[in-house]
């Protein structure tokens, strides 16, 4: 029956477009799945140091080609082996350096240094950071002397190693105070603290103006970024520096205002979605529809029973309720599910119902107990599969529902923010106010994904009605 | 004076990939103020027949085609506009079968019985309220009926208003599907003892189309035996009922349990044919014992006998 | 003589909804007292309203009677325990109205009398198989193995019929409860199905239970006639009895509505019983045919119920004309 029911669908052109829709998305599913550890939502997407040396709020990288003037992709340095290491007297340099080429454009959006896995014994190292410009300039950016030890602390004093030193050098004030003495020394510019603050990349990366002397303009050529890193002691070692220049853009989907790269957290949401929509369709269909059969078929006292809880169910505002749940079980979303189950399912129930009495009406099941059928042999064997097309229809087409109701409740902020869901990533869009900055790659992606879900299911369903109408069904013909 | 004359009508109807010829090339006629019965079992095209009449085409509907002479006027030659305005419900009415449930269920009797009367904008209020109490008289239902909704009224209450309803706008010629199937069988007598007194003091002709041949024989003047989407015979009822010469005809008749003979009826074995795909020749040759070697090959051609009987079937060849 | 199945004063009253908050009681069966010998056939004729259907439902254990008892094979039946209700089930069987709906739709003819054996148990797959198409056989349904992979919407009405009567009959039965079971066939078609049954009863010894509206059938194919009316039963008797000899005033006048293929019928009025059948749910006092009895007698019909009085020769008849 499933194999007819298949071709069925698939012989209408609705049938077609919804069939290769969710295909589509399962495969992502699958591949979301196996890209990603299942608790993705904790580990990684709400873990900021996952994505600290993202560019924030960065449109996707394929949309410079339709701006006129795009700022620089995004370059991180991961810096493992030294270029050299010497030893002076007592004092060790150890020496990692990277050179890169800058179009004289825009400067990196931010420059950030991260330090991995500090090992030291006594006394503290030291990292120095200079840039030689293609100007033939050479300038000293930062000094950083790395933290004593605590009292009665064992050698080796080991640091950094699950969550890394970063320091924001475009951020800096004491980089900010080099700047200015490199401006003042170099090119005889005086510029206003404030504003050297924040233009400590146009300072790295460019020259003043001639004739405006408070501006600066892009340096084009080739830069290289030293990094020393004195210590007293041979032993004394950083598994992983890490120079990140920050693009303006990054990514697939671009990224949100804590740097995340929403195509990951998209991706993601694929399989998040399907199994929210099909879990709680499924249940509530089973539910529904036992209740139905059961309310139908027994009459009397159960029937008078289940109807009235679907008429208090039914009757009982959803969106206060959940409020009120989410404030005392905090928000998660099993509760989400669970109360978009309970009251999914009076819905089918009355249907059901209907279509079980009016099997009554004719004599099959007179029929089938004088032959001596038990009661639940009645129920499965000769009610269910009349109206089983009926209620494969009706899952699929509440599966959107499920998924958009999510997608509400997230929205109004009663979501799950562990998990990344569409819902989830749409709300905060709109919380930081991405909406009227006009980051219009963190909201309207997300949207438009659960519109699509939603069709595709709706299309399937439609592509079924034809299949399934229950009046053409029951009476058998 | 000829009412009604049909002259090779037919309607096929399509059903998945099969084209079903219900109504095959029917032909027959009609004097005012008489009674035809159309008698015929399930499947034999006798409703089709009806909506071919008035034209109430399904939308599968294929092959549309004969003459029907109303008073000389051939009906298929209409639009549909004019059938609408002229002959539907003012010349030629209709009772439908199991017309019991296609009562408004939220509009009360003086209002379903007015509809017509109040469509055409003729009428003033107050000769509707004179129409619609003569039509619940003419029924023998009580006036305070019409206040009534359909769910107050039993079956054979109901089967009154609908006859009263057919009547509104006075026409000539009233066909009734089934009209007592649904019936107990002492109210199926009471409303054919209505019917009876309807066609004798409005000389109304009615077209009375059912399965159960003893019922035609309370009413009909005529008779027509349908089988399998053609007419097999027709005559009056006399002769029909009485000397039948069509061996369905003759079959049907033993099958009927009489209440005062012993003789215990007979059957007919086998089924109605398949209509999109009939036996060759004529059409009961499968189920006849009394076919001939030329029935499976050619369908009989209609024999007129000198009382005016007609019969569609090759044993007749030898005695014209 | 024994009898298979005894009715001892059977009544059946439902509780229907009127309104928001009231109910009417509805007494479907009044009353109703019945004795039927071994292979006997005994046809329950009323019009819609008499409580025939429900009678029959009440035999087959599908509702459970208000009072009164139904003896079957010297058991009451009402008081089967659950678990000995299966071997009930064994010995009574029902053939219904329509047999399109009473037959499961997506299941082939050889799932639907597979399924009688799975639910007892009986036999093997093979014993099955062997049995399903003696059934055919047994129904006159040919050629057997071609039949049971059909499914009912490819076979004519009468050939469902007989295949819910092969269903019937595939547990060997004692009892059949038989309602309206050639209604929805053509009337060319009927006697056949009728035949077919009284073969069957006297080649397993059944004992069937005819249920219908159609006097003149119930006349040909039964050993007695129950005449009901508004859940009782007015007039029983052999069939020559009951047409010949109507003591009833229902039941004459129900003879006298059958038509006759006599084309002079159509030149007079037919003798009607005036009135409507009555309300269930609002009965007549006393006699409940008073209303429209031509024989009514003031003071006594619509008061006092009659009781049955037994006449010679198997002759029952519940009318105040004759109980005295």
């Amino acid at each position: 029956m499933i194999l007819s029911l298949l071709i069925n669908i698939l012989s209408s052109t609705t049938g077609k477009i919804g069939f290769f829709l969710l295909t589509f998305m399962f495969l992502i599913s699958v591949f979301a799945l196996l890209s990603n550890p299942l608790d993705f939502g904790t580990r990684i997407w709400n873990n900021p140091i996952v994505w600290s040396d993202n560019p924030k709020n960065a449109p996707p990288s394929w949309s410079v080609l339709f701006s006129q003037d795009a700022g620089p992709g995004h370059r991180v340095f991961d810096l493992y082996n030294p270029i050299q290491s010497v030893q002076y007297q007592n004092t060790f340099e150890t020496t990692y350096s990277v050179d890169f080429d800058y179009n004289g454009n825009k400067p990196p959006t931010f420059i950030s240094l991260s330090v991995e896995n500090l090992k030291y014994w006594g006394t503290p190292p030291m990292l120095y950071v200079t840039v030689d410009r293609p100007d033939g300039k050479s300038l000293k950016i930062y000094h950083h002397v790395f933290k004593s030890p605590r009292v009665n602390q064992e050698v080796p004093i080991n640091r950094y190693i699950d969550e890394p030193l970063r320091i924001y050098l475009s951020g800096d004030s004491s980089v900010a105070n080099n700047m200015s003495d490199f401006l003042y020394t170099e090119f005889d510019v005086q510029m206003q603290a404030d504003k050297i603050a924040g233009n400590i990349q146009n300072i790295i990366f460019g020259v003043p103006n001639i004739y405006e002397k408070d501006d600066l303009n892009g340096l084009e050529g080739r830069y290289k970024f030293t990094l020393l890193f004195v210590s007293k002691n041979k032993l004394d070692s950083v598994d992983h520096l890490r120079l990140v220049m920050g693009g303006s853009h990054y990514g697939l989907m671009g990224t949100d205002s804590i740097g995340r790269d929403l195509a990951r957290g998209l991706i993601f949401g694929f399989p998040v979605a399907l199994t929210i929509g099909l879990l709680t369709s499924i249940l509530t269909t089973a539910i529904g529809t036992m209740a139905g059969i059961l309310s139908g078929y027994s009459g009397g006292k159960t029937d008078i029973v289940i109807q009235r809880s679907c008429d208090i169910l039914s009757n009982i505002p959803l969106l206060p309720l959940l409020l009120f749940l989410a404030f005392i079980l905090g928000q998660k979303l099993w509760v989400v599910m669970v109360v978009m189950i309970a009251f999914g399912w009076p819905g089918l129930t009355i249907i059901i119902r209907s279509m079980v009495l009016q099997l009554r009406s004719g004599n099959l099941i007179e029929a089938s107990i004088s032959i001596g059928a038990s009661k639940w042999y009645i129920m499965t064997r000769h009610i269910f599969p009349q109206i089983a097309p009926f209620v494969i229809a009706q899952m699929i087409f509440f599966t959107p529902a499920a998924i958009l109701a999510e997608a509400g409740l997230s929205f109004l902020g009663l979501g799950d923010p562990s998990i990344p869901t569409w819902g989830q990533i749409l709300d905060q869009g709109f919380r930081t106010g991405a909406v009227y900055i006009g980051y219009w790659w963190w909201v309207i992606p997300p949207g438009v994904l659960i519109v699509i879900t939603a069709l595709a299911f709706v299309l399937l369903a439609l592509a079924m009605e034809r299949v399934v109408d229950p009046r053409l069904r029951i009476s058998g013909r | 004076m000829t009412l009604l004359k049909v002259q090779n009508l037919s309607l096929h109807y399509t059903s998945g990939s099969n084209n079903i010829r219900a109504v095959d090339g029917i032909s027959f006629n009609m004097e005012q103020g008489e009674v035809l019965s159309i008698v015929g079992e399930s499947g034999c095209g006798k409703t089709s027949m009806s909506l071919a009449l008035m034209r109430l085409l399904p939308r599968n509907s294929t092959g549309y085609s004969g003459h029907i002479f109303f008073h000389d006027e051939d009906l298929m030659k209409l639009s549909d506009e004019e059938l609408r305005k002229i002959i539907r419900w003012k010349k030629i009415a209709m009772v439908f079968q199991g017309a019991l449930n296609s009562l408004n269920p939220v509009m009360r009797i003086e209002q379903q019985l007015a509809e017509p009367l109040i469509l055409d904008a003729s009428y003033s209020r107050d000769a509707i309220s004179q129409r619609i109490t003569e039509l619940i008289g003419m029924v023998h239902l009580p006036n305070e009926i019409l206040r009534r909704y359909p769910h107050e009224l039993s079956g054979g209450m109901k089967q009154r208003v609908l006859i009263a309803m057919s009547l509104v706008l006075n026409p000539q010629l009233v066909i009734l599907d089934e009209p007592t199937s649904a019936l107990d069988v002492s109210i199926q007598a009471q409303i054919m003892n209505l019917l009876k007194d309807l066609k004798n003091n409005l000389g109304i002709s009615f077209i009375f189309i059912t399965h159960d041949i003893s019922l035609a024989s309370d009413i009909s003047d005529r008779v027509a035996v349908m089988y399998a989407g053609e007419i097999v015979e027709i005559g009056s009822s006399e002769q029909i009922l009485l000397k039948p010469k069509h061996p369905y005809t003759i079959k049907l008749l033993q099958s009927i349990p009489t209440l005062k003979s012993n003789e215990p009826p007979k059957f007919i074995p086998g089924s109605p044919p398949d209509l999109s795909n009939p036996p060759s020749g004529c059409r009961f040759h499968p189920r006849c014992d009394m076919a001939l070697a030329i029935c499976s090959k050619e369908n009989p051609q209609s024999f007129l006998l000198n009382n005016g009987q007609r019969v569609n079937c090759w044993l007749l060849k030898e005695n014209i | 003589m024994s009898s298979i199945l005894r009715v001892e004063d059977l009544k059946i009253y439902y509780k229907a909804r009127k309104g928001i908050f009231g109910s009417v009681q509805i007494k479907a069966v009044d009353g109703v007292s019945l004795n039927v010998g071994y292979g006997e056939t005994i046809a329950i004729v009323g019009e819609s309203g008499s409580g025939k259907t429900t009678l029959g439902k009440a035999i087959l254990k599908l509702l459970d009677p208000t009072s009164g008892r139904i003896i079957f094979d010297d058991q009451d039946i009402n008081l089967i325990r659950t678990s000995d209700v299966k071997k009930f089930r064994l010995q009574v069987q029902g053939v219904f109205q329509d047999p399109y709906s009473s037959m499961n739709a997506f299941m082939s003819v050889k799932q639907i009398l597979n399924e009688p054996l799975a639910i007892h148990n009986i036999g093997n797959k093979q014993e099955r198989e062997q049995r399903i198409l003696e059934a055919l056989t047994d129904v006159n349904l040919f050629p057997a193995d071609e039949i049971i992979q059909k499914y009912p919407h490819m076979l004519s009405g009468g050939q469902r019929q007989r295949i819910g009567l092969a269903r019937a009959l595939i547990l060997r039965p004692k009892l059949i409860i038989a309602d309206e079971p050639v209604s929805m066939i053509d009337a060319s078609s009927r006697a056949e199905i009728l035949y077919l049954m009284r073969e069957l009863q006297s080649k397993f010894n059944i004992t069937f239970l005819f249920i219908t509206h159609d006097i003149a059938t119930a006349r040909h194919f039964s050993d007695k006639i129950a005449v009901m009316y508004a859940g009782n039963i007015v007039e029983y008797g052999s069939p020559q009895t009951i047409i010949n000899n109507p003591l009833h005033p229902y039941t004459q006048a129900l003879i006298k509505s059958v038509p006759s293929t006599n084309p002079i019928n159509r030149l007079r009025m037919r003798e009607v019983i005036p009135g409507e059948p009555p309300s269930p749910s609002n009965p007549p006092t006393g006699c409940k045919f008073h209303p429209r009895c031509p024989s009514f007698i003031s003071g006594t019909c619509e008061s006092i119920e009659p009781i049955s009085v037994r006449l010679d020769n198997d002759h029952q008849i519940s009318c105040h004309l004759w109980t005295d």
